[in-house]
């Protein structure tokens, strides 16, 4: 992908989650819509990674532990939004 | 024309190099060192953050109503922009191009994006939203002020690399410059838009 096709997608993708978490809305957007909101700010953190600072050349091994990472964090989040969900953390308070 | 093409590029023998497996990434190795242990400290904040809302999503979700999102993502597609102009400038460098234009302009949206920024904390303060209002805001303040401190890091890295060019000094300022881009784009959803 070039630059700039990289560069659109992250537009799109940031409006995608910008709609998905409803720029006026107050209702809670569900494990559902987090999980959207997620899985779209990920793919843009890997197209960064990817294309713009060039972790397609580096070794495998780099971009898996990069990989790692951003999917560690989605895992908690969303296990943090779904333990809130269900109130187990408000009941340790 | 913009160098903007999937053009080859070079290849890094980790063998010639002393760094071992770190030779292998873009710029310069050590700058690696802080940029890994910087991802590692934010991520560890971006569990934090989303573990105390877990404990007070009432709380969490009432104050982060007070955000404006459109504006959050406004500064996204301004750092995503200085970002592209950025990694269109390492590439330029890397075919023997002048990357200055394209490094400037990469470090003036990073300036816009800190004026956006000043902007909205000033709307937030001005509205009776402090540091010490409650535990949303003070993470709000925390996470989002360590990463100004960051782009403001970053324009000054990506001006010093505009002014002494070459390969590995502008991918080392670029690769700085992509963390930074990258932890915006999991902080903005994280504070501004999970609810």
């Amino acid at each position: 992908m070039t630059l700039t096709r990289t560069w659109l997608v992250l537009v799109l993708l940031t409006l995608l989650a910008l709609v998905a978490g409803q720029p006026g809305g107050k209702a809670q957007l569900g494990l559902l819509g987090v999980g959207l909101v997620l899985l779209a700010s990920s793919f843009k953190a890997i197209l960064i990674l990817r294309n713009f600072l060039g972790l397609r050349h580096a070794g495998g091994g780099w971009q898996m532990l990069l990989y790692i990472y951003l999917a560690t964090i989605a895992a908690g989040v969303l296990g943090a939004y779904a333990l809130a969900e269900a109130g187990v953390l408000a009941r340790l308070r | 024309m913009l160098p903007d093409a999937d053009d080859p590029v070079p290849e890094k023998d980790p063998a010639s190099s002393d760094w071992g497996p770190l030779s292998t990434l873009p710029g310069n190795p050590m700058i690696w060192i802080l940029i890994l242990g910087e991802l590692l400290v934010f991520g560890a904040f971006f569990l934090f953050f989303a573990f105390e809302r877990a404990r007070d999503p009432v709380l969490f979700n009432q104050s982060q109503l007070h955000l404006d999102r459109t504006v959050g993502a406004a500064n996204t597609l301004v750092l995503i922009t200085s970002g592209w102009l950025a990694a269109l400038g390492a590439r330029a460098e890397a075919s023997g191009r002048n990357s200055r234009p394209l490094l400037l302009g990469s470090a003036t949206l990073g300036v816009l994006f800190l004026v956006i920024k000043v902007r909205e904390y000033a709307t937030e303060i001005s509205a009776g939203f402090t540091i010490d209002t409650n535990a949303f805001f003070s993470w709000y303040y925390l996470l989002t002020g360590f990463h100004a401190a960051h782009v403001v890091a970053g324009v000054i890295l990506l001006t010093i690399v505009a002014w002494l060019r070459g390969e590995e000094n502008v991918e080392t300022g670029c690769a700085v410059w992509h963390m930074v881009d990258l932890i915006w784009v999991i902080l903005y959803p994280l504070v501004y838009l999970i609810r």
